[in-house]
């Protein structure tokens, strides 16, 4: 599959030009919500895998310009299957530290700058984001578009043999636009287009390659396309509905050049509690179809030249169901009882998640995450 | 199940591109309805933000990068999992 920059280049130019037609510049310019939030995150499922993520994040502003700081940490305790059968057959921890910071710049009433980048480490993977973007509003807000190019690197090493390094460079262009259908309705569309060079595999995964009349089969090394081309597409619809509820649909496409080709759609409902805070209801169904050099058996007659024991790259379907609650630590301020997002919140959230796989082991997984997060303005 | 899924995944995301991508056209086309800003009093409720909560929304999305084989067009953006 070609990457067609075509209409991406077009959508560009008429970015571009709606800015120019946006006006001169103005002192006045949207203030960012100053405030700091700390999130804590557990996820655990049953092939024995369990995270502990803690993260902290801050919203600064003054005038037009806003900046966003962010620090995760992912400690990751696994004895799941894919890590005992690989290369490395004993149980693991791993440490990951993410960081991110983020600037936006308000260039006039309507048209907005923004730029960040992301960092994670770990003892064997490091890896880099930039991304920079413009946002504008016309139509007295009723459409807004954003457009942003992010770029990545990826270094990818092995904890068993120093000598390995395996890196890939990536980019990926993202136009969204909105807008207003009538008072309680919005509508988003997102298309993304991406481009990954270089290594795509993991040096700890190991694939059985059965001899025609061998007792055993031989473990060698997954090796996989050096590019991957992407395609994704995006619509959601956002509805205030009658009295406190609010809900959300989300459909989203992916396409890519291994032809893995995936379907999520996801269904949100709100409601807002007349004392403040709302909590919410959602499920997500995902499907997916698997690489064209993926295969639940390989042959060593002759040894494929791709091939992976990447079970995400395979045919797999999951099931999310998701609840969170949003809780007002002080009382609303505004005089209609609805809730005042000015004060500090703290928002629970839980995920149950069901996988199936095309596997030979552990065809389902059942996963759960709990998310605690606390905002508390500056 | 995977499989029947995957092929009606194969199906449908052709088409929802597709029409995504009218969407946005659309979008840029259709000022012909306008509302005003002091019309704007259920659409500028916290209810209708995209993502409602960005921290549990980053969390669950850092998730599925691991554990799917595709990602993007995300309101957090997306990063990758950065990491083996």
């Amino acid at each position: 599959m070609r990457l067609q920059l075509s209409a991406v280049a077009g959508l560009a130019l008429a970015v571009a030009g709606a800015a120019a037609a946006a006006g001169p510049p103005r002192a006045r310019a949207e203030p960012a919500a100053p405030r700091v939030s700390a999130t804590a995150r557990l996820y655990a499922d049953d092939d024995r895998v369990t995270v502990w993520s803690p993260a902290v994040a801050a919203t600064l502003g003054a005038g037009p310009l806003g900046l966003d700081l962010d620090l995760t940490i992912d400690a990751v305790s696994a004895a799941s299957v894919d890590v005992v059968t690989s290369a490395s057959p004993t149980p693991i921890a791993e440490t990951r530290l993410e960081a991110g910071v983020g600037a936006r710049l308000a260039l006039t009433r309507r048209l907005t700058a923004r730029a960040g980048a992301l960092v994670s480490h770990e003892r064997d993977y490091d890896a880099l984001r930039v991304a920079a973007g413009v946002q504008v509003e016309l139509a007295e807000r009723n459409t807004t578009l954003d457009a942003r190019l992010r770029l990545g690197r990826d270094r990818a090493g092995d904890a068993g043999d120093p000598t390995f390094a395996g890196a890939r460079q990536s980019l990926a262009v993202i136009v969204t636009a909105s807008q207003l259908l009538d008072r309680r309705t919005v509508v988003d569309a997102t298309v993304e287009l991406s481009r990954g060079d270089g290594w795509h595999a993991s040096p700890y995964r190991r694939v059985a390659v059965a001899a025609p009349f061998g007792p055993l089969p031989e473990l060698v090394r997954e090796a996989t396309p050096a590019r991957r081309d992407a395609a994704v597409a995006a619509v959601r619809v956002r509805r205030a509905l009658a009295g406190p509820w609010y809900a959300s649909a989300t459909a989203r496409g992916y396409r890519d050049d291994w032809e893995v080709t995936s379907l999520t759609t996801t269904l949100e409902v709100v409601r807002q509690r007349p004392a403040g805070g709302q909590w919410s209801a959602s499920v997500r169904g995902y499907g997916q179809s698997a690489a064209w050099f993926w295969a639940r058996r390989y042959d060593l007659d002759p040894t494929p030249s791709y091939r992976t024991a990447d079970r995400t790259l395979g045919p797999m379907a999951s099931l999310s169901l998701g609840a969170a609650y949003d809780h007002p630590l002080r009382a609303a301020s505004g005089g209609d009882g609805e809730a005042a997002d000015d004060g500090p919140r703290l928002v629970a959230a839980l995920t149950a998640i069901g996988y199936w796989f095309d596997a030979v082991a552990q065809s389902r997984r059942l996963a759960l995450t709990t998310t605690l997060s606390l905002t508390w303005p500056l | 199940m995977s499989r029947l899924a995957g092929r009606l995944a194969g199906r449908l995301a052709g088409r929802l591109r597709a029409l995504a991508i009218a969407a946005i056209v659309i979008g840029l086309a259709a000022s012909c309805v306008r509302v005003r800003p002091h019309q704007r009093q259920r659409l500028a409720h916290p209810a209708m933000q995209a993502p409602v909560w960005p921290a549990v929304d980053r969390a669950d999305e850092h998730v599925r990068e691991v554990r799917e084989g595709s990602g993007g067009a995300t309101a957090s953006g997306g990063s990758g999992c950065g990491c083996n």
